[in-house]
């Protein structure tokens, strides 16, 4: 009995509203880090750690994304083989829209992201689908975040319950633990932020998904938010999912809601 | 799931030919067999509950190839290892249900 009413109260918490969820989650963020504001944490771990911004800086006088933006300005630009563009597909021919992604698509019943409409247009068009992580996607993805600089992260959950299924799913798959390390995302960064893992210091959640595509060091090249989440559930040996798949999206939907009141930067450089 | 199917039929196809070849005792190699399928299975469901681990289908496909190579000790005890993941997989899919909500800052 007493198990049952420890769940209840449990359930309860977990089913707080959105609005509820990012003010709490927020505020978590603002009272471990005082001295950042939740615009500056869309500057990941350069908000919260003075020597590694200075780095960080440095790098962004010249920064190794730049020329992928051209690359993918040059790709948007190019006509698909019917002599149509990506502009043709996107309101205000697809500039200075990154900002309305990801967004809850009442006809679909579905979570859309920038990159599935991306790759959406090209099928339309008579064209293949590009892969997701990486590659001309990430190129073309980081022009129209380019376009986008300084839009305030404003995602909505729609009052629909398909949309509010799809932040829950969201929601837990952030707080799950997985894999064999039985890590879950929240644990490293909400919980362990501004710790360390061996060299790095671990990024604080708020403002996560406002940087996409991110050039990475590691990487050293420019990759797409899903091929990140891959990346982070493979590393706690977790199987990682289908980049655009149902999971990913909706894990999207929801850390990119918990950063509302903030900014999107993309792209961003990163280690 | 189509891939895997494939893989199990080369699989077994193999080892029945293996063991017509070598010194391989068949009745080792059934049980071999009936533990990867074992093996096997619970990976699946751990896939189904979407907890599946990175590396429990890799150490299956190890425990094939050493099978294959008539190392049959090593076979046995890559399957014990990838029953184990996978088992432990499950549990942690099941004790999740409940647990994640206790991560939530509020």
């Amino acid at each position: 009995m007493v198990t049952g009413i420890v769940l209840t109260g449990m359930s309860a918490l977990a089913m707080a509203s959105p609005e509820d969820d990012r003010i709490a989650f927020q505020k978590f963020f603002l009272d471990k880090f005082p001295n950042t504001t939740i615009v500056e944490f869309a500057d990941g771990v350069y908000s919260i750690d003075a020597p590694s911004r200075e780095q960080w800086l440095e790098l962004e006088d010249f920064p190794p994304y730049e020329l992928d933006v051209d690359y993918g300005q040059e790709l948007f630009e190019t006509p698909f083989a019917n002599g149509k563009t990506y502009a043709d597909c996107f309101e205000n021919g697809g500039i200075g829209i990154r900002q309305n992604y990801p967004f809850f698509d009442l006809e679909r019943g579905m979570v859309m992201t920038m990159e599935l409409a991306i790759n959406e247009c090209r099928t339309a068009n008579g064209e293949e689908p590009l892969p997701y992580r990486k590659g001309d996607i990430a190129a073309i993805s980081a022009y129209m975040a380019f376009t986008s600089r300084g839009e305030p992260v404003n995602v909505i959950i729609p009052d629909d319950p398909r949309a509010l299924a799809a932040y829950e799913m969201g929601k837990q798959f952030y707080y799950t633990k997985r894999g064999q390390l039985n890590l879950a995302c929240a644990d490293c960064h909400i919980h362990a932020s501004g710790g360390r893992l061996r060299a790095e210091i671990l990024s604080p959640a708020v403002g996560h998904a406002t940087g996409f595509p991110t050039y990475r060091l590691k990487w050293d090249e420019l990759g797409t938010l899903h091929r990140r989440f891959r990346g982070c559930n493979q590393q706690v040996r977790a199987k990682g999912f289908k980049p655009q798949g149902e999971e990913y999206r909706n894990l999207e939907y929801f850390l990119t809601y918990m950063s509302n009141g903030s900014v999107f930067n993309g792209p961003a450089v990163r280690k | 799931m189509v891939k895997w199917f494939k893989f199990i039929q080369v699989s077994f196809a193999s080892l029945l030919i293996l063991v017509a070849a070598s010194s391989v005792n068949a009745d080792e190699m059934d049980d071999f067999v009936q533990a990867f399928k074992e093996a096997n299975a619970l990976r699946k469901q751990s896939a189904e509950l979407g907890h599946e681990w990175r590396d429990t289908a890799g150490l299956l496909r190890d425990a094939r190839k050493k099978a294959e190579a008539g190392e049959l000790e090593e076979a046995h005890q890559l399957v014990a290892e990838a029953n184990f993941q996978a088992e432990a997989a499950i549990a942690q899919a099941k004790r999740e249900e409940v647990l994640w909500m206790g991560r939530v800052p509020r």
